[in-house]
């Protein structure tokens, strides 16, 4: 399994500065090539791995894994900074997009070059609170994250195959959601969009027709249904009357021609499983 | 005994003659040999010699190619006609189809003050500089009397979005049209996007319009090129830029760029701006030689050498860029890779023969007139009204299409009876370019070893060849970028 997030080693700001700029959450992509152009260098990170001697100039930020690697401080512009991590980053590879928190000393791995299915996390929030949920939601206001998703969409390399959505409940968001969508279709019109969701929002047919309305070409909502017994469904989901909301999303999605596909988890032991759906 | 014959029986003769080719010589001993449809082969100095001389051995390695190629036939290869014809076919097809591209200039008034500018006006009175209703409908019908099942309206300025509202009465009729006649339409605006807003970018969404946009080149150089109230084109610029990706979408926006002085030492640093902005390619464009730009004396203040240097080093930072794994292409160097790679004809309106003007395009001018091209508009400002080819408020489509100035201009000047165009073996990568030849030479055919225009594209296409023959990488990136588009 792949360590995906943590806490950074250590990290320094060129120049002598001692003071790291507290707060701040930055995302970078990180580059491993020498040779990316001046003009995308002072957005990227440059990912320096053991044994590297030439480090280039004018990157915006550095990464070292472990201490395998001396960047020699003298040559960086004072607003440069080094991040130290330690060796259970060195998968990190180049297109890769990395939250930064220097305040907490946090980092957090957000999409992978190489996946072909990097899903971003848009919320924590949910209106379910199901049994065998591995994250349980969590009632806080959580936007920044969608605000950071579409920072995401806006640095994510070109030619991404897949992209999906996932929460908490991303849908909680409505309109402000469906934003997300927008831009990444515009801004990635041949990245197929997944969207993993309760399905229970589009129970408003205003708001079914609305995200019919992106016309995106591959764009599905995963919908999980544990029973065709509302009373089961409602029961693992732990709230009443989602069996019935849910549905009525399914088919109104179905009607405005949206792609739908009904997941069958595994259900906990004693629930009756969907048989006819 | 088998009933097999041996390949000798088939074997090549050596006996041939020679289909109608050009050659010319390249560096050192190699020769270049093309004939019309654009099949090329280089052979060096005696290989040629034999060649001509009907000499050449069917065992020499040219012989297949030549016969392949149809620079040559055998007694009895009746085919090799008959493909030529096909291929000469195919390469003049568009013809038929006439206008393809329509410019509207829906305003002259600008809120940029360009040094090169030809036209823009800085003025206030919509009256004067204008488009009127009554002279978009009759374009309009102009633009589908056009037998092309493709129909493309450009619009153009001064700055078309001062006048949104009658590009959304253009538009909105165009659409109509188009879907009762079964036409395909396109839909672009040549914008500096500095007046975007929200609103307009969203009308360009919804009706699947592209936008056109110009970008100079980092920061200064295009603030410097572009003045205008405020000196922040280029902020404007780039903060437009990403709404504009964000809402019409990131592949309907492109990026145009000019040539002035102020560029000629900077190529590099405007390549890293386009790669920065993350647009995938770039256009490197000669300066015209019209308006303002002749006026002013800024053409005669730099030469072709200048510009190819200029040329050459971009083009050279660019297949660098490629080299490190940074996808970028150069589209005036693609242009002619697809002419030189395929017999489909790209169409590039500077660069096509007959020439473009008037057939691939044509411009509605601001008060009624119609020209044969961009260039002639441009003219026309200058007092030059040659190639002003009538007015929709006046004249039939018939006596704008058939205007005895245009049919005279485009006969004269096609290539393949041009002096020294006929012979050279560029010509199937060139074209003609009479208004430029006017503009500069005074008579549509120009001298061609005089010409700023012959001696710009033949160095780049001797270049791009020696760069293919260095260096098979190159090679490879080059036929990928005219396989892309
Ligand atoms: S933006 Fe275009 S129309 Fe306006 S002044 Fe500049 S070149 Fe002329
Ligand atoms: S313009 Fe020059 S390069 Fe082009 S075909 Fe004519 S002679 Fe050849």
């Amino acid at each position: 399994m792949l360590k995906l997030g943590g806490k950074v080693i250590r990290i320094e700001v060129a120049g002598g500065a001692t003071e790291v700029p507290k707060g701040d959450r930055t995302l970078v992509v990180i580059s491993t090539n020498p040779r990316l152009p001046r003009s995308l260098r002072e957005r990227s990170a440059y990912l320096v791995r053991a044994g590297v001697t030439e480090i280039p100039s004018g990157f915006g930020h550095y990464l070292q894994i472990g201490e395998a690697a001396k960047i020699d401080f003298g040559e960086l512009e004072n607003w440069q900074r080094v991040t130290s991590l330690s060796d259970d980053f060195s998968y990190l590879e180049d297109g890769d997009i990395i939250r930064l928190n220097s305040a907490r000393g946090e980092i957090r791995v957000l999409y992978r070059k190489s996946s072909p299915h990097n899903t971003i996390m848009v919320t924590e929030q949910c209106q379910h609170y199901c049994l065998m949920c591995s994250q349980p939601p969590k009632e806080v206001d959580d936007s920044w994250l969608l605000d950071e998703a579409n920072e995401l969409i806006r640095i994510m390399p070109r030619g991404t195959g897949e992209l999906g959505f996932s929460g908490g409940e991303p849908t909680l968001f409505g309109e402000r959601f469906l934003e997300t969508l927008r831009l990444t279709k515009a801004l990635h019109p041949g990245t197929s969009i997944h969207i993993l969701s309760n399905g229970r929002l589009f129970a408003d047919r205003r708001f079914a027709a609305d995200y019919a309305q992106i016309r995106h070409p591959d764009m599905m909502v995963g919908i999980p249904i544990y029973s065709d017994d509302p009373a089961t469904h409602d029961y693992v989901v732990q709230a009443k009357g989602a069996f019935d909301e849910t549905l009525r999303g399914i088919l109104n999605l179905k009607e405005f021609g949206q792609k739908v596909e009904c997941k069958r988890p595994a259900v906990p032991p004693g629930s009756r499983e969907v048989s006819v759906l | 005994m088998s009933k097999f014959l041996p390949p000798e029986s088939f074997a090549a003769t050596g006996a041939y003659d020679l289909l109608p080719f050009n050659f010319t010589r390249l560096e050192g001993d190699s020769y270049l040999a093309t004939n019309m449809v654009g099949e090329s082969l280089i052979v060096d100095r005696s290989t040629l010699d034999d060649l001509v001389n009907k000499r050449l051995a069917p065992s020499h390695p040219s012989y297949t190619d030549a016969r392949a190629k149809h620079l040559i036939a055998e007694k009895g290869d009746k085919a090799s006609a008959e493909l030529l014809a096909l291929k000469t076919r195919t390469r003049y097809q568009r013809l038929q189809n006439f206008t393809n591209l329509h410019m509207f200039v829906t305003t002259l008034r600008c809120d940029h003050s360009c040094q090169y500018c030809q036209v823009s006006r800085q003025s206030e009175d919509k009256g004067a500089f204008d488009m009127t209703l009554e002279m978009a409908d009759k374009s309009l019908d102009m633009v589908f009397r056009s037998p092309s099942k493709a129909v493309k309206i450009e619009f153009q300025g001064g700055e078309p979005l001062l006048n949104f509202d009658l590009i959304r009465y253009i538009v909105s009729k165009a659409k109509v049209r188009a879907a009762a006649e079964g036409r395909d339409l396109e839909i672009v605006i040549a914008t500096t996007l500095s007046l975007a807003t929200t609103e307009i970018l969203e009308y360009c969404r919804d009706n699947h319009i592209l936008l056109s946009v110009s970008l100079d080149g980092p920061s200064d150089l295009h603030n410097k090129n572009r003045p205008r109230p405020g000196k922040d084109s280029y902020q404007r610029f780039v903060a437009n830029l990403q709404a504009a990706r964000e809402i019409v979408g990131y592949d309907r926006v492109s990026a145009l760029m000019t040539t002035t002085l102020a560029s000629l030492p900077r190529v590099r640093e405007i390549v890293d701006e386009y790669v920065g902005l993350g647009f995938e390619g770039i256009f490197l464009r000669a300066l015209s030689p019209y308006g303002f730009a002749v006026k002013t004396r800024v053409y005669a203040a730099y030469d072709t050498e200048q510009w190819l240097k200029f040329y050459k080093d971009g083009l050279q930072y660019i297949i660098e860029l490629n080299q490190a794994g940074i996808p970028f292409r150069e589209y005036y160097t693609t242009l002619i890779l697809q002419k030189m790679f395929t017999c489909a004809d790209p169409g590039f309106v500077d660069l096509m023969n007959p020439a473009g003007i008037g057939i691939a395009a044509v411009v509605f001018n601001y008060d009624g007139s119609v020209y044969a091209s961009d260039e002639s508009r441009m003219l026309a400002e200058m007092k030059d009204q040659t190639f002003r080819l009538g007015s929709v408020l006046e004249n039939t489509y018939e006596e704008i299409f058939l205007n005895e100035k245009l049919l005279s201009t485009l006969e004269e000047s096609f290539t393949l009876s041009a002096p020294m165009c006929s012979e050279c073996a560029f010509e199937p990568f060139c074209g003609a370019d009479p208004v430029f030849s006017h503009a500069v030479y005074g008579d549509v055919v120009g001298r061609k070893p005089a010409s700023d225009f012959c001696k710009r594209n033949m160095a780049i296409f001797r270049h791009l060849i020696q760069l293919m023959r260095e260096d098979r990488e190159v090679e490879a990136l080059f036929r990928r970028w005219s396989a892309l588009c």
